[in-house]
């Protein structure tokens, strides 16, 4: 078995399309073919929110069955806070029992003697997330931007979206990147860094008030801190202290200062997505991204990144695909390929610890 | 044969039908791999005769299970020469001959996303905790639940139950013939969420409160809001009892509905005539099956990597724990979620890490990456200390619901422990599967440990309703790994002093082995596979037995992969606080059970 556990992308160039899924009440704003940047809007939804239950029965004294009867308004109707919705005339048509609304809203429901207004509704706004055009889009349901671009998919992200100019803080992998050389020219950009992400430097990076930071590690003990930054963190090779990888270090200096768009909208509970860096590229050739799933089996030759320690997230390439199953250092037994690292160095990896390049 | 299947009591649609005489495929779809097994008559009984395991392609960039199960039974194919999907990738059913097809499927599965659930019920330790230990028979989130404990204004709960968008509404609470009132109130909420809902986005609504009103709340469920109503027997029909299997079965029904409208599950779920199981379900029927037939009771414990499941049976009854966000990989961050002291893991390992953020980053890097495998020794030893701690916690969590077992304190004694999920089961030595067992259960007295490494449990358990015949003949044929019995002493004494004096005497021929054990160790006694010999124990300051005579023992054992174990740690024992004590200490467990060769 040769097959791949896991997938993703570290590509120069190369045709994507992204799915911005949306809610069931999401309405497209844009149309078909029409070029979009990355922080534009190109659905909204109106999510419910602000429910009132009012017990028409109770406050004008009557049966259930019976309390409709007295409405002077309808489902569907807007309505506003102290509007009278319903009145009931009782001593003989001296007094009146009157039900008001409670908030600016809607009435949306009404049965068995109770009336449901909703407020106003929350907007919620969905980014194309990618410079590109629109493809395809389908109300309630999804639209499709596709562009060309250098695609970086990483081991971890947190904080959602992010447009900016890369500032690459580093040239060559290392343990340390100092804080003290953030500057002015970091305000408002998308800053990288080929080394682990530190206490210090988050909150230097905090003060400059970038508008995203990408490294290669970080100690998980940061998270809790990290809840609290309000631009989008990407770590390239996962948690812990390790450098980051050459392939994606090139790659990021080739595009040093230009315009690219940080997704690090990782799903929490199911790993719809990988959070991924994109770099928008109008000219060069591009190959459409294989999204298909077909086939995945690991071939000789293939470049694939290494989930265990010390080269986690280190890219190599296959030497050779043993027939036989061969034994780690735990002391495991497992089908892999020997693979050929940036330091010359060649080691076996089990083929569940790679993750296949596509 | 009759015996099985009125033990097994099913009643649904699943076990309709003349009882199968063929090939059976079985495949099960775990959140990391997917496995394919496939069953035949040899020789006129059932044999598990071969199995194929490839990647689960659940998740993009492939998004089709479909995939996943065609090279599993790709490997089949390829070991047997039996054709088993055509051309077109679809299942060959029925059988035409010995090379050609199969003439039954089963599935079960535990990948994909879980089942969206909101939990309705009226008292929290009464029948909410009832509810809840229905949910967590299957794969289910709990987005949310509502009680009359909850503070929050009907307004707000319908907030609430919309946010949610739960794929299931299970409505608990009252006694058969109890008060009604505050169930209806509850009723008039789902009512109004699910009437502002968009009618094809509403919720199944499983009913297992009250019996007086399940009729009531079905018409009006159905007739004024149009959902679909499914009703099970009150979880809580007496303050007293609490019967879960009826919900458990219901919750298990919807899970394979919600299977099927994910990517390739359809297609799966047609070549079956039992729908998609989850696998836990069956996990927990084999457990029952395997308990009935041999008398005894057994603890199965499925490690996987989003979820772990719990399946006891237990003086008679049989319970079903779902641990769902708790697991080896996807479920990896669930044993970060009560903020462990740092040394809940580093008291397992041999060696100190050079940083306590190694051990964290250690669990993160594993959610990140379910699959990856330990390549080196000391992240053999993290896994290991992760896997202790997982089971304990689930353990420790599923016993709240066994009935006359204290919540903590030692565990009740079970005759077998089954091991399943690949950590435990595909170890590098099966030494290490006995000593994870070991610190994270402390068993007392006698216990039999179990592997199935082929990951048959589930498989037979989703067999058992097509094929009981099936089911007993493979069981009988050798589904499972022997590891060992073992012994675990209780009581305290001092460090090295002999605590116990024995004789392993083969039966048959061979030369009986005396030996002595001191205290804080554990001993692996030399027993090849399936070989039986005579065991006699003589205590000293500990308790050997659970009943009768304390300190001696006399019985036949069976010698598994490890041999046969004693565990003369005692019960409780504490981790000395200096690190190197606490490193030699773990060193020589280690090295008791998992060297290569019996002495």
């Amino acid at each position: 078995m040769t097959s791949a556990f896991s997938f993703s992308r570290v590509t120069a160039v190369t045709t994507i399309r992204r799915l911005r899924r949306l809610p069931p009440t999401g309405i497209p704003k844009i149309s078909l073919s029409q070029p979009v940047k990355a922080l534009d809007v190109v659905a909204i939804a109106e999510m419910p929110n602000n429910f009132r239950v009012l017990k028409l029965d109770k406050q004008l004294r009557t049966e259930p069955k019976y309390a409709e009867t007295f409405m002077i308004r309808r489902v569907g109707d807007m309505v506003q806070k102290g509007e009278v919705l319903a009145i009931r005339k009782i001593s003989l048509g001296l007094r009146k029992l009157r039900v008001v609304s409670p908030i600016d809203g809607r009435i949306v429901h009404m049965e068995n003697g109770q009336v449901v207004i909703e407020g106003e509704r929350q907007r919620q706004e969905i980014f194309a997330s990618v410079p590109g055009k629109i493809v395809a889009m389908e109300v309630g349901e999804q639209v499709t931007v596709e562009t060309n671009a250098a695609l970086i998919q990483i081991a971890w992200g947190l904080g959602g979206l992010a447009w900016g100019t890369l500032k690459l803080m580093d040239t060559e992998p290392g343990l340390t990147t100092d804080a003290k050389r953030f500057n002015i020219d970091h305000r408002g950009s998308i800053v990288a860094i080929a080394s682990p992400l530190t206490e210090e430097f988050l909150k230097g990076a905090i003060e400059i008030r970038v508008k995203g930071l990408i490294a290669s590690s970080m100690h998980s003990n940061l998270l809790p801190l990290l809840s609290k930054v309000e631009f989008p963190v990407g770590l390239t090779q996962g948690f812990g202290r390790v450098p980051m990888c050459e392939r994606i270090l090139n790659l990021l200096s080739t595009y040093n200062g230009r315009e690219i768009a940080l997704d690090m909208t990782f799903s929490p509970d199911w790993r719809d997505a990988r959070p991924e860096i994109i770099i928008p590229v109008s000219s060069g050739q591009s190959s459409a991204e294989d999204r298909s799933g077909d086939q995945h089996e690991f071939r000789v030759g293939q470049k694939a990144r290494v989930l265990q320690p010390p080269y986690l997230g280190e890219i190599g390439t296959i030497n050779s695909l043993p027939d036989d199953v061969c034994r780690l250092e735990s002391g495991l037994w497992m089908p892999g390929a020997r693979m050929q690292m940036s330091t010359g160095e060649t080691i076996f990896v089990p083929f569940v610890n790679l993750e296949y390049l596509g | 044969m009759a015996l099985l299947s009125s033990l097994l009591g099913e009643t649904e649609e699943a076990s309709k039908g003349p009882e199968v005489a063929g090939a059976i495929l079985a495949v099960d779809i775990g959140s990391v791999y997917t496995r394919a097994v496939l069953l035949d008559i040899v020789d006129g009984m059932y044999h598990f005769v071969a199995r194929g395991e490839a990647p689960t392609t659940a998740t993009p960039p492939w998004n089709n299970v479909l995939e996943g199960v065609g090279r599993a039974v790709q490997e089949i194919t390829t070991a047997t020469g039996r054709q088993i999907l055509d051309k077109e990738g679809e299942l060959i059913m029925p059988e035409s001959d010995a090379f050609l097809g199969v003439s039954c499927f089963v599935a079960t599965a535990s990948a994909g996303k879980p089942v969206r659930a909101v939990l309705v019920g009226l008292m929290p330790d009464v029948s909410l905790s009832s509810g809840k230990r229905a949910a967590e028979s299957s794969y289910l989130l709990l987005a949310d639940t509502i009680s009359l404990a909850d503070r929050r204004s009907p307004e707000k709960q319908i907030e609430a139950l919309l946010k949610a968008r739960p794929d299931v509404i299970l409505i608990v609470g009252g006694t058969d013939g109890g008060a009604v009132q505050s169930i209806r109130k509850q009723i008039d909420t789902i009512a109004l969420a699910c009437e502002l809902m968009d009618y094809d986005r509403r919720p199944t609504i499983l009913y297992a409160g009250n019996r007086d009103l399940r009729e009531e709340i079905g018409t009006r469920l159905v007739d004024d809001v149009g959902v679909n109503f499914v009703a099970a027997d009150n979880v809580r029909p007496t303050l007293e009892s609490e019967q879960l299997n009826s919900a458990q079965t219901q919750l298990a029904a919807l899970y394979h509905r919600q299977k099927l409208r994910s990517g390739g599950f359809a297609d799966i779920g047609s070549w079956s005539r039992g729908g998609i199981y989850p696998t836990a379900h069956s996990l927990s029927r084999a457990v029952r099956i395997l308990s009935e037939l041999d008398n005894q009771s057994i603890l199965g414990i499925d490690l996987g990597s989003s979820s772990t499941t719990i399946a006891a049976h237990l003086k008679g009854t049989n319970y079903l724990n779902v641990m769902g966000s708790l697991g080896m990989g996807h479920g990896a961050k669930g044993l970060l979620a009560s903020k462990p002291k740092i040394e809940t893991f580093t008291r397992w390992l041999t060696y100190e890490p050079d940083s306590v953020d190694d051990v964290l980053d250690y669990v993160w890097n594993k959610w990140l990456f379910p699959q990856i495998v330990p390549a080196t020794q000391s992240s053999l030893e993290m896994e290991m200390a992760m896997a202790r701690e997982i089971i304990r916690n689930a353990v420790l969590s599923a016993r709240a619901s066994w009935r006359g077992v204290r919540p903590r304190g030692p565990l009740p004694a079970f005759d077998t422990i089954l091991l399943t999920g690949s950590t435990l089961t595909r170890p590098p030595h099966y030494g290490w599967s006995v000593l994870v067992m070991l610190d994270a259960l402390l068993p007392f007295g006698v216990t039999r440990l179990v592997a199935d490494p082929h990951g048959l449990a589930a498989v037979l358990g989703g067999v058992a309703p097509f094929s009981p015949r099936a089911v007993v003949q493979v069981l009988d044929t050798g589904a499972f790994i022997d590891l060992c019995t073992v012994i675990s002493v209780s009581g305290r004494a001092r460090q090295g002093e002999v605590v116990l004096r024995g004789k392993l005497k083969p039966i048959g021929a061979g030369q009986a082995e005396v030996f002595e054990v001191k205290y804080g160790s554990i001993v692996r006694l030399p027993l090849a596979y399936g070989e039986q010999a005579e065991l006699s124990l003589q205590a000293r300051h500990v308790d050997i037995n659970v009943g009768g005579n304390r300190r001696s023992l006399k019985i036949k054992v069976t010698g598994g992969e490890v041999g046969v174990v004693l565990d003369a740690r005692g019960r409780p024992w504490r981790f000395p606080r200096d690190a190197a004590q606490r490193h030699s200490m773990n060193q020589a467990w280690q090295q008791s059970l998992t060297q290569e060769e019996l002495s």
